[in-house]
């Protein structure tokens, strides 16, 4: 057969039968762009993540208590210190405040801005900010997402935070951490290192832990057994140990959804095979009519195979370029709390368009290949046989 | 016939261009820098994901129940400290 008059005949076949082909891509359509959505979400946090951990310390040394971490003195920084190879020590102060009992969980930071590198990314950040009178007096950096909380509760300039000790600290809001960065942030406050020991109740010789780098990459399993050797009950945890964490709890998250649209997907072929091996007695005859104008089963298959291709490619790039817009044009509402949560503490957090293509191409085959074969195996069944009989 | 189907292919392209040409244009520096300042500053990547740790509230779709009262604000309640507040 010639290839154009196999091409027109392809096309007006698929006009002509425009109704049943639009119901099957308008089912796909859902189905894919659900699974993208999730993914573009998933595959955008990750990068960001992964793009932020470049700042992160070689190793984190945590003291821990029957699993648990616990706050470790500050001495200890001094004795990791001796070991050779070690570089930037940073005791950090961090800890949890809930600003309503087992609700709306901030992240207190302390950080020493005396240190160059926190005190350098302070003057980036809030560059306005006059920072000889933020250091001088009680003052917090808040992020996005608690400035909004707190403005919810008429606590637009200070917050009064109840200290273990029962004493109120009221500390001044001074700057509001850029929307920008609150994927890390969104629950955030800063606040110098020893204003943090006093709302989080700790005492100056105490730590939450402690942050340290390694510039020589061979030295990191050396030196971690160094600093496990100095005490018996250090955690150490490597910037790749976080990484992996981070990997994994989206990959968690999509595998998750992938779970759910291989189901969905499962049902899918299933509902398309059962459709196609009853094939509808005109579709029979159509069939049958072709082989017997002396269609040969592999134009047959062809013609079937390159009209399912048309649907799903169809199909698939709609899905595509909806959940694009949806995700990353219109911020993707609802999905996005799945991942990023917000029901107390709204997180609007922007998603870095960021497009896996192994996920695509790897989604792509998962959708196409069960959907050519529901198709096609009919199709084949019928076409082997008889044209009399498939036409009866 | 065919002019509806060509012109619905032609639609479907502008649209992968112009997802293409929005996903190679969008400057993403400026989120990846200030994430990078605050890592920096606070020597650590915390993630702020509320679904990582207690929320009772998850999946308030539209945000339908907002907890913040718009005419009385509501103070912060006092846990374990409760009895100095009673003090």
């Amino acid at each position: 057969m010639r290839s154009s008059l196999f091409w027109d005949f392809l096309l007006l076949s698929f006009v002509k039968e425009r109704k049943k082909h639009i119901g099957v891509i308008f089912i796909s359509v859902v189905i894919l762009f659900l699974l993208d959505s999730t993914l573009f979400v998933s595959s955008s946090i990750k990068h960001s993540l992964l793009g932020a951990l470049k700042a992160q310390p070689d190793f984190i040394v945590q003291r821990v208590h029957a699993g648990e971490r616990i706050d470790m003195p500050l001495e200890w920084a001094d004795k990791i210190m001796d070991i050779h190879g070690v570089s930037s020590i940073t005791p950090r102060v961090y800890g949890r405040y809930f600003f309503e009992p087992k609700h709306a969980p901030v992240l207190i930071m302390g950080v020493d801005f005396l240190d160059e590198q926190s005190h350098r990314a302070l003057a980036k950040l809030i560059s306005k900010t006059d920072l000889k009178s933020f250091l001088s007096s009680d003052q917090m950096i808040v992020g996005d997402g608690v400035m909004q909380y707190l403005k919810s509760h008429f606590y637009s300039d200070a917050y009064n935070f109840l200290t273990p000790k029962g004493k109120f600290k009221k500390v001044k809001i001074a700057e509001v951490l850029p929307q920008s960065s609150s994927l890390l942030s969104n629950t955030m406050i800063i606040m110098p290192i020893d204003l943090a020991r006093e709302v989080l109740g700790m005492d100056e010789e105490t730590v939450s832990d402690i942050a340290l780098n390694v510039p020589n990459d061979d030295e990191w399993e050396n030196i971690s057994d160094k600093i496990s050797a100095l005490y018996y009950d250090l955690r150490i945890v490597s910037k790749e140990e976080v990484q992996k964490g981070y990997e994994n709890l989206y990959n968690y998250k999509g595998g998750y959804f992938l779970i759910l649209f291989l189901i969905t997907l499962a049902t899918f072929a299933l509902i398309l095979y059962q459709r196609y091996s009853t094939l509808y007695s005109a579709e029979r005859r159509h069939i049958g009519l072709l082989r017997a104008m002396g269609w040969k089963i592999s134009d047959l298959l062809k013609f079937k195979l390159y009209e399912t291709l048309i649907v799903i490619i169809i199909a698939f790039v709609l899905a595509f370029v909806l959940s694009y817009g949806f995700v990353f044009g219109l911020g993707a509402p609802l999905i996005r709390q799945i991942f990023l949560g917000g029901g107390e503490i709204v997180n609007a957090a922007p998603l870095v368009p960021v497009v896996d293509g192994s996920v695509l191409s790897t989604l792509f085959l998962l959708y196409a290949v069960p959907f050519v074969a529901a198709v096609l195996i009919p199709v084949w069944r019928i076409s082997v046989t008889d044209p009399k009989e498939a036409m009866l | 016939m065919n002019r509806g189907f060509y012109l619905s292919l032609m639609v479907l392209i502008v649209s992968v261009v112009s997802v293409l040409v929005y996903g190679y244009r969008y400057d993403s520096r400026q989120i990846d820098d200030s994430l990078a300042t605050v890592a920096t500053m606070v020597h650590g990547v915390v993630p702020a994901l509320e679904v990582a740790y207690i929320e009772p509230d998850a999946m308030e779709l539209f945000g339908s129940s907002v907890r913040a009262n718009p005419i009385y604000p509501e103070m912060p309640q006092i846990n374990r400290m409760g009895f100095v507040y009673a003090k």
